[in-house]
């Protein structure tokens, strides 16, 4: 019986900076850069950079929107897989200081986190292993 | 959630003081970098560390790299937030600097490059706590001012290959911007 967890081998191919413009929006500017590089699959690495305004989900239901500018990210992780028909997509999460120091975090909603002066996005392409996905299981 | 709320959700682009450059993304990539995990010393600036470790990763050269905050303490952790700019000059500046003393790190990103002088520069974001009141915060760290505190740093390095990153000025914004700028020549 499977314990659910799936283990994906592979190695790491590329490593990729780039330089993101005021008002590209975090997300799909990491999609972008993924379409343009052709990476299909990849890992966020150290990135930092600040954000006009920020929307996060807390939750299913819960966003936060906090107001810059510039609302600077203070830590980022995340990864890039393919959805079927091989199109990029960004799964990202941070940590945030607003100007007025608070903190606070969640996922980055696509489309609503323009870059307020730059971001600096590092990527790790992830070459998955011919063997592919190992599925869990209980008891071993 | 109100109208009122719904119309609030939702952010902003704004307009910076010079012409938009044309092209939005700078991208640059190299085959697979060299990769460690290092141990900064106390007592040394983040800058200085970085800058040693790196030459020491890549046989005395001088190289760009990302760096992953994994753990450890600033002592002190020297940083400020971003503000608006009264004088219209940039649409987001930075706060005085603020001391936060020794802090213990709970996450953050950097590049190494160069900046506009050509000496090398580290751009980073942290988080962090202060020990004795348990305050959290965060922001943009003076990396000449803050050090390694007590127990050391851990940190990731991913050596960028052979990619150049510089400070350049950015008419645009009225930023000095860290930006891929080419490739080091390679050696025999």
């Amino acid at each position: 019986m499977s314990d659910g967890s799936e283990i994906e081998t592979g190695t790491t191919g590329r490593i990729v900076y780039a330089r993101v413009r005021p008002n590209e929006d975090l997300v799909h500017g990491i999609e972008k850069i993924c379409l343009r590089e052709g990476i299909g699959r990849c890992f966020i690495r150290g990135s930092l950079g600040s954000l006009n305004d920020a929307c996060v989900s807390l939750s299913d239901e819960t966003v936060q929107v906090l107001r810059g500018p510039a609302v600077e990210v203070v830590g980022l992780s995340g990864e890039v897989r393919s959805d079927a028909d091989g199109n990029p997509v960004a799964s990202v999460t941070g940590v945030l200081a607003e100007p007025s120091g608070r903190i606070c975090g969640g996922r980055f909603l696509r489309g609503q986190n323009p870059v307020c002066v730059t971001f600096e996005i590092v990527l790790e392409e992830w070459l998955v292993s011919d063997a592919g996905v190992e599925q869990g299981v209980s008891g071993r | 959630m109100s109208r009122g709320q719904t119309a609030r959700l939702s952010s902003r682009l704004l307009r910076h003081p010079g012409p938009v450059a044309h092209e939005r993304f700078s991208i640059l990539s190299d085959g697979a970098s060299r990769t460690a995990r290092v141990r900064l010393e106390a007592g040394q600036s983040l800058v200085d560390a970085l800058d040693a470790a790196v030459r020491r990763m890549c046989k005395g050269e001088a190289r760009a790299a990302a760096v992953t905050l994994i753990g450890g303490a600033f002592g002190p952790c020297v940083y400020c937030l971003a503000a608006r700019d009264a004088s219209g000059r940039t649409v987001a500046t930075y706060t005085p600097m603020r001391d936060a003393g020794a802090v213990r790190v709970l996450g953050g990103s950097a590049t190494l490059g160069l900046a506009l002088s050509g000496e090398p520069m580290v751009h980073c974001h942290a988080w962090f706590v202060d020990p004795e009141r348990g305050h959290v915060a965060g922001g943009h760290l003076d990396t000449h001012a803050t050090r390694i505190g007590g127990e050391g740093l851990v940190v990731r390095v991913n050596v960028l290959g052979r990619l150049k990153i510089r400070q350049v000025e950015d008419p645009e914004t009225n930023h000095a911007i860290f930006s891929p700028v080419g490739y080091v020549e390679a050696h025999a």
